[in-house]
């Protein structure tokens, strides 16, 4: 039998649904009353809702007892609820809230409130339902709506990637990869924004890897004191958390002044560094702190000492978590544009170069100058106005967005490759 | 000054045999007196067992004879050790050195995740690079060209080294085509017979073994036994168990623990036979512990 | 013969004075980057690692090793003490003014921040308004609902969308949402608060999320089974034994998303509309505007003397709130796990 209270919470539900059903049909027949105010869309969005209600309506009369909806019904009425939202949503400018202000902010915002107001309670209903049921019920409803909430980001996320792969893929081609601007031949190309991509992150990598990864072993393998681990944890949360602008900034006032006084590939790769330092310590402590302590004392007890069971025993067997978290934080770092957009690029530069053919085949020159880079490409195309060059800001995203998926990708692989492997 | 503790304490008269001796020892854990005043002498060439209740400080015992103790944080370790004659706790002792000479097997095989043959070349090889850091850099050139390098372990023959501990071990046969394979895809047994082979290729005096067999199928820990039975005749062995019969079949000499502290310490068949004290007596019939 | 592990424990002066003379040489060399005098020393420096590494290993090791775990904190402070110099003058005619006033004219010389930090305050308002039930609802079911497999794929999902370089989500966001909202609630400007706190929420998501999740995988699941053990559903479990656990761990994580969310850059600039003016009436969310990050950004590349000086302040005080946010968070997170290292 159903309860008493369990009849009445669902007679005020239904109650309720047709209250709110009545009063949008009056307002909509009063707009009716009102020449010009009604449209279609409007109709449709009261549709909506009532849809919503309608299957909400189903579920509730479909609550017996021991009675287990199944997954289905509780789809069904989310499905009918945001389809309900949606046609709300897409017709804001019917004045379904306050027809009067329109025009003004307040029924902007008003129209908003109402729309995630009704969106709640659409869910809190539908939570609600569960509510006086066995509680598996509740337990299924709160892990569908916590599916759906993992679904939205990645939706956004699948959304946003195929959105510049579309329309990203019609510009790429060879010649726009692998070859730089020329006005004169109507030609684009974004070769040296890879390549001074490419050199930023490589320096910042060689520099920030091994004070990353010698600073984790030192927390791990020789701090005592935890005072130590945390004091160096604590600056170096302080440090991934700095706003990338604030490293601009300090770029701006600090190294470029010390190096050149203007732009320059280095100062650019020395920030970089400074960004992914912290990333580095904090994954390959973690990384180290996860080999096992009988590898340690095996070693130690042999007679081994501590350095070299460091090199011998320890790092081996961390060295593929240590190169994911590396690859992560590359991934990270390669499309950051707020620091270095003050201290080490330009756009139109031509492409960095190290090697010379002749002796001593390289130099160093190009890290004295300015680089352009693939993030701070798709600035300049903003700012110059998107308007014209709509076509390469997309083939560019495209290329940077391939470029830290890639990074991503390889320590991934890495990752799951060798936690299949390693035998603890 | 010791001798006249009397040999009931497990103190002997004859110190050339003696390859431990410990004099009273005390270990703290912070506050914590993990062993207390324990004095005992262990014999060279022979096995010794280490008996008594969980958290007795058997382990701890164990320890701090190849200064293990120093790895944990907050322990303090009093009173003498010595190894062959050489107070292990004196300053300008070698750690290193001492834990060659001291080999220990742990209760959970621990391979390296490295190959077979790595996991027995380890010892000698660090082993090696350590004796050229000793001389310093410099000197590594010019000891290349020496030849007869007077150290238990030449480098030059790692393969016979390498081949050597694992027929000691009794490993050969099983793992003679997997040398270079991972020495995690092993059997657990094998494992720990992997691990007794590292600790032989470094040509060790000592070896202390912290419940070698608690870990393993009854088969593989019967190995196990032969094993150090077979060991007993080159290296001194002293062995942690729980297991009373192991005990008795394995050792030559029996010391029980009881609470940080020495009970008795005697020849293994007269502490099961007629144990001298009460609480020996007790403990090895399972009336307490 | 000195045993080198002995060594490393009784020169623990010798190990200070190296590390003290490496990471000193080091800065040096950077406060006068390229003097001659200066690549002297750091040579000299890189020679005694070399005679040290070839006659004691271990501990030239450790005390390189030590010098790089110096390195965080040395940037670190380097930055702070930087921006505190920069950044102070600004504060200094009218600290009040400059924080709360509502005027920023480059042309006319009057700085103040106030219509900045308050879109600040919008823009990390609404952006935590989406990410943080949607980031912990996700923590939820990643941590406790998703089976293995699945938890495998969308952690490093999750990862990815903190991925995607924030000119990307910026330039999608201008093309796409801008101009959507802008025709939805038919409104005449391109930028407003309101879309960059939208893209802002999806790119504060995955730090909320992971954080969260860890907090929640930190309870130890015994609580949760006992709970299990008296006949609740997983979820009652859920929600009276292991989220009130977890929860300073969770606030910890939503302290860590604002703190991402304002100090976000790219995304922000490229969509807000550049007004550095108070919205009227103060709460509309649909107008122009301006915050601290997108105002630096904007702004540095043509300025100069005094309007450099300002931005240093907003970057000043930028600086120090993200700080304290994350100290914050870090504080409560090492709380959470004391408590349940002894408990
Ligand atoms: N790392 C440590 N830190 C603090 N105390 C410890 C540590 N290791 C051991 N102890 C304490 O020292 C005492 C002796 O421990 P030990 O491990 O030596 O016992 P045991 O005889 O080996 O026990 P078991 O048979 O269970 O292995 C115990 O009371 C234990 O709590
Ligand atoms: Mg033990």
């Amino acid at each position: 039998m159903i309860s008493a209270r369990e009849k009445a919470i669902r007679y005020i539900m239904i109650v309720l649904w047709l209250v709110l059903a009545v009063v949008s049909l009056l307002i909509s027949g009063w707009l009716v009353v009102e020449p010009g105010a009604i449209s279609s869309e409007a109709i449709s969005a009261f549709g909506g809702i009532l849809l919503a209600g309608v299957g909400i309506t189903i579920i509730v009369f479909n609550l017996g007892d021991n009675y287990q909806p199944p997954i289905s019904h509780f789809l069904i009425s989310i499905l009918l609820l945001l389809l309900g939202g949606v046609v709300f949503l897409f017709f804001p400018d019917q004045g379904v809230a306050l027809p009067n202000l329109e025009g003004d902010i307040t029924a902007k915002l008003a129209n908003l409130l109402l729309f995630l107001l009704v969106g709640f309670a659409g869910i809190w209903a539908g939570l609600l339902f569960f509510r006086e049921n066995p509680a598996q019920n509740r337990e299924l409803a709160v892990k569908y709506f916590t599916w759906l909430s993992v679904l939205i980001p990645l939706g956004v996320l699948v959304f946003f990637v195929s959105y510049t792969i579309i329309e990203g893929s019609s510009v790429i081609n060879w010649q726009f990869i692998s070859s730089s601007t020329n006005l004169m031949m109507g030609k684009v190309g974004i070769f040296p924004a890879i390549m001074g991509t490419f050199s930023l992150i490589i320096g910042a990598t060689v520099l920030a890897v091994p004070l990353g990864v010698g600073a984790a072993v030192f927390l791990t393998e020789y701090a005592k004191r935890t005072w130590i681990r945390q004091a160096v944890g604590v600056t170096a949360d302080c440090l991934w958390s700095t706003p990338s602008i604030v490293f601009g900034l300090f770029g701006y006032v600090f190294l470029v002044p010390r190096i050149t006084g203007h732009s320059t590939l280095l100062a650019g790769q020395i920030i970089l560094a400074a960004m992914l330092l912290p990333l580095t310590i904090a994954t390959s402590t973690e990384a180290l702190s996860s080999v096992p302590d009988e590898f340690r004392s095996g070693s130690l007890a042999l007679g081994a000492s501590r350095w070299w069971t460091i090199r011998k025993v320890i790092l081996p067997s961390s060295v593929p978590s240590i190169i994911t978290g590396i690859l992560l934080g590359i991934g990270r770092i390669a499309g950051e544009t707020a620091p270095i957009m003050l201290i080490a690029v330009a756009s139109n530069t031509s492409a960095p170069s190290f090697l010379t053919s002749s002796f001593p085949y390289f130099q160093l020159g190009s890290l004295f100058r300015e680089v352009d880079a693939l993030p701070y490409r798709m600035y300049s195309i903003y700012k110059a106005g998107v308007g014209g060059s709509i076509d390469e800001a997309w083939g560019t995203a495209l290329v940077l967005i391939v470029l830290v998926l890639m990074f991503y990708g390889l320590g991934i692989t890495v990752r799951s490759y060798y936690r299949r492997r390693r035998g603890w | 000054m010791f001798n006249d503790q009397g040999n009931k304490e497990g103190i002997l008269d004859l110190p050339n045999q003696t390859a431990v001796e410990i004099r009273n020892l005390d270990v703290y854990y912070g506050e914590e007196n993990a062993i207390e005043d324990v004095s005992l002498d262990i014999l060279r060439k022979k096995v010794t067992a280490l008996i008594g209740p969980s958290g007795c400080g058997k382990s701890t015992l164990l320890r701090s004879i190849n200064r293990m103790n120093d790895l944990i944080d907050g322990a303090k370790v009093e009173g003498i050790v010595k190894v062959d004659g050489n107070n292990v706790y004196s300053k300008g002792l070698q750690v290193s050195r001492l834990r060659q000479k001291v080999g220990q097997v742990f209760q959970k095989p621990n391979p390296f995740p490295k190959s077979v043959y790595d996991n027995v070349a380890f010892g000698p090889r660090a082993y090696k690079h350590h004796l050229r850091k000793e001389k310093g850099g410099l000197s590594s050139l010019t000891s290349f060209f020496e030849s007869g390098e007077k150290s238990p372990i030449d480098g030059r023959h790692m393969d016979k080294v390498v081949k050597d501990s694992l027929e000691q071990a009794a490993l050969l046969d099983e793992v003679e085509d997997k040398l270079h394979k991972s020495a995690m895809d092993l059997s657990g047994g094998q494992q720990q017979r992997l691990c007794i082979a590292r600790c032989l290729a470094t040509k060790p005096e000592i070896i202390l073994m912290d419940e070698p067999t608690s870990s393993l199928d009854p088969i593989s820990a019967g190995r196990i036994e032969d094993l150090i039975e077979d060991l007993s005749t080159d290296y001194t062995v002293l062995i942690v168990t729980h297991n009373m019969q192991q005990a008795a079949r394995i050792s030559d000499k029996t010391a029980l623990l009881w609470l940080g502290e020495l009970v008795e310490m005697s020849e293994t068949e007269e502490l099961f036979e007629n144990p001298e004290k009460e609480l020996t007596e007790k403990y090895i019939t399972g009336r307490v512990g | 013969m000195i045993n080198d592990q002995l060594k490393e424990k009784i020169s623990p002066r010798f190990l200070l004075a190296s590390v003290v003379f490496i990471s000193f040489s080091v800065l040096f060399t950077f406060f006068v980057l390229f003097q001659t005098f200066n690549v002297y020393l750091f040579l000299l420096v890189v020679a005694g690692v070399v005679i040290g590494w070839i006659f004691y290993e271990d501990s030239t090791a450790k005390a390189l090793l030590f010098a790089a775990s110096t390195s965080a904190g040395t940037i670190l402070i380097l930055i702070a003490s930087f921006l505190f110099i920069r950044g102070l003058p600004a504060f200094q005619e009218d600290p009040i003014f400059f924080i709360i006033g509502s005027e920023w004219d480059v042309y006319g010389e009057v700085y103040s921040l106030g219509p900045m930090i308050w879109g600040s305050i919008i823009v990390t308002l609404g952006a935590t308004a989406l990410a943080a039930p949607l980031g912990v609802s996700s923590a939820i079911f990643i941590g406790k609902f998703a089976p293995k497999w699945l938890r495998g794929i969308l952690k490093p999902a999750i990862e990815l969308l903190a991925g995607i370089p924030s000119v990307v989500y910026g330039f999608l966001g201008f093309v796409l949402l801008n101009r959507a909202i802008m025709d939805y609630f038919d409104i005449s400007n391109l930028g407003q608060y309101f879309a960059p706190s939208i893209i802002l929420g999806f790119m504060a998501l995955p730090t909320i999320a992971s954080v969260a999740e860890d907090a929640i995988d930190a309870v130890p699941t015994h609580l949760e089974k006992g709970a299990l053990a008296l006949g609740v559903t997983k979820w009652q479990a859920i929600k009276e034994v292991t989220l009130p656990s977890a929860s300073s761990g969770i606030t910890a994580a939503l302290i860590l998303g604002i703190g991402r969310a304002m100090g976000e850059t790219m995304a922000v600039t490229m969509m807000i509309g550049h007004k550095t003016a108070f919205p009227s009436p103060l709460y509309d969310i649909f107008e122009p505007g301006e915050t601290l990050t997108s105002l630096i950004a904007s702004q540095i590349g043509e300025a100069s003397g005094q309007s450099i000086d300002a931005l240093m302040g907003a970057g000043l005080l930028l600086f120090f709130v993200v700080l304290a946010l994350s100290v914050t968070s870090r504080l409560i997170q090492s709380r959470l796990q004391r408590r349940f290292r002894q408990g």
